[in-house]
């Protein structure tokens, strides 16, 4: 087989952590942290960011604005 | 043309069936194979008429009385194209010296995936583009397995094909709906139907949740990185290089071109996927130890952005958005043939506490690692900049909120990337590693050969802007057929 070998002396504990992360979501349990953390990023921010992107989206028109006329809205 | 395209990777897998024991002649055909399809791409563009808003180089096999076989290219579908071309005979260079057991499997299925991805982008039939979407999936499925490395190869190879698979059903759905509606598949008949918005926006839904796990957006992306991770080099490259883009592809040719109203509707709902897609991905990478997953993650945040431009309702957005799939095209597979390529057949780990201080004895790799790292936060000068900046600018006039929030992704996408080099390269060499050689030859050439059009590119984007105006305007606005050039 191609390649270099026995370049690199593994640290065992190198390993143990690398593996003990990867496998870090067959630890995961419904915990109250969890749970908030969940409700926080899986609901409350998407939800305030949706309602704030609703809000923003075609409000206001940049193109082609001469001085002195308003932002809002789309031109004909 | 277009059938050659497709002809010559099954007829090079055909050649490599008869040789059985000389493995350089079979890299060899397969490179040759690659390299005849890159030639043959390049002079359909040369020959392209980017004036025509049409599809060119229409092959048409009604005769058949088989299906409705229909293949053609417009500017869109012309780069994708290119792309896959391109990207091909690099994924088989990358794997070069490293196959050595079932190499004629390994390169037929390369050939086959080839052909299969070029089919996807010049199907001009949605069910054919439904058929070859999907068709990717086994093959790269058998890659992984039987290729890949890891203990959890299989696992990530199911959960890519499962996630993929089964996102993809209301896309089908979806499509036969269409058909029953219209009582055709064909991309020029379904454009010139006008759906109703009620009827647009559930057609809308079945196609953006298959679209949404190939791209993949939040929350479908949890197979990528594990593909990525356990896969082969030639794998990795590949999906993050043109397997990706399929569902950009799908994007532009499906949901913008035939169900644009829909796709007006639902655009803050797109916005929030991708801002969360971005934000949520880019602290993800920040915390990866693994080298190929880290690069996995990245690319769920680029993504993000190029579905923000595709969804920006602007032809600098939408433009953008293809420049950015195009430099993601270049700088992925650049990253993952540093890191899971150059440093693994080196070491044999991915995980980044076990290499430090490799400016020491690799110097050239760390100067084209610097370069690529750069690229894909997205400096000045190269394709990357251009396409996330011509994105975020199209989104900005639909919601400067989005567009600021997505450009949290420019500033994130620096961290993490500079980050991993910073930590690759720089500090006192690592006491467990012996002294490494530096990139030979072919690393070299392979890295070169992406760096260029890198950075001509983004320097002289006007090579595929030029072409990209017609079609990109003929998705947002009525645009006649021909136009001709004033000289």
């Amino acid at each position: 087989m191609a390649g270099h070998h026995g370049s690199l002396k593994t640290d065992p504990a190198v390993e143990n952590f690398n593996l003990w992360r990867e496998q870090h979501y067959l630890r995961f349990r419904w915990i109250p942290a969890n749970v908030k953390a969940a409700i926080l990023g899986m609901v409350v921010f998407p939800t305030v960011l949706y309602t704030a992107v609703n809000y923003t989206t075609s409000r206001w028109s940049w193109n082609a604005k001469l001085k002195g006329q308003p932002l809002a809205g789309k031109p004909e | 043309m277009i059938t050659l395209l497709l002809l010559i990777p099954i007829i090079g897998s055909m050649f490599l069936l008869l040789i059985n024991e000389d493995e350089l002649k079979m890299k060899q055909i397969a490179l040759t194979t690659s390299l005849i399809n890159l030639f043959i791409s390049l002079f359909i563009w040369y020959q392209f008429d980017s004036n025509i808003t049409q599809y060119q180089f229409v092959s048409d096999f009604s005769y058949l009385n088989l299906y409705h076989l229909n293949f053609g290219v417009d500017s869109i579908s012309i780069y994708f194209v290119l792309l896959t071309t391109f990207v091909t005979p690099i994924a088989l260079l990358s794997n070069y010296t490293t196959i050595t057991n079932n190499l004629k499997f390994f390169l037929i299925s390369f050939l086959i995936l080839e052909s299969l991805q070029i089919c996807a982008f010049v199907s001009l039939d949605l069910l054919l583009f439904y058929i070859f979407f999907e068709s990717v999936l086994p093959v790269l499925f058998i890659i992984i397995v039987i290729f890949g490395h890891g203990k959890d190869k299989f696992r990530s190879a199911l959960l890519f094909f499962l996630y993929t698979l089964a996102g993809s059903l209301p896309m089908l759905l979806s499509i036969l709906t269409i058909y029953s509606y219209i009582g055709s598949t064909d991309f020029q008949l379904i454009s010139l139907y006008d759906i109703s918005l009620d009827y647009q926006k559930v057609l809308w839904l079945g196609f953006f949740v298959a679209l949404a796990v190939k791209t993949p957006l939040y929350p479908f992306i949890i197979w990528l990185p594990k593909a990525h991770a356990d896969s082969v080099l030639a794998g990795s490259i590949i999906l993050a290089a043109t397997i990706l883009k399929l569902a950009t592809y799908g994007f532009l040719r499906v949901l913008i071109n035939f169900l644009p109203d829909a796709t007006h509707y639902f655009s803050p709902l797109v916005q929030t996927i991708c801002i969360i897609s971005i934000i949520y991905s880019s602290f993800s990478t920040i915390v990866q130890q693994d080298t190929k997953r880290l690069i996995a993650y990245s690319s769920i945040a680029h993504m993000a952005v190029v579905v923000l431009g595709l969804f920006s309702n602007t032809i600098q957005g939408i433009e953008g958005a293809i420049l950015l799939s195009i430099a993601h095209g270049f700088v992925s597979p650049a990253l993952f043939i540093c890191v899971g390529g150059i440093l693994y057949d080196r070491t044999h780990t991915r995980i980044i506490q076990n290499m430090r201080g490799l400016v020491v004895y690799m110097p050239v790799f760390t100067v084209l690692f610097c370069i690529f790292t750069l690229a894909n936060t997205g400096i000045p000068l190269s394709l990357n900049w251009l396409g996330e900046i011509m994105s975020l600018m199209g989104i900005w006039n639909e919601s400067p909120l989005t567009a600021v929030l997505g450009a949290s992704g420019i500033v994130l996408s620096a961290v993490y990337s500079l980050f991993l080099y910073n930590r690759l390269s720089y500090g006192s060499y690592h006491p467990s590693l012996q002294p490494l050689k530096d990139i030979d030859r072919r690393e070299f050439f392979l890295l070169l050969s992406l760096l260029i059009p890198t950075f001509l590119l983004g320097i002289f984007p006007n090579v595929i802007l030029d072409t990209l105006h017609m079609s990109v305007a003929s998705l947002l606005y009525e645009v006649p057929s021909y136009v001709p050039t004033i000289l």
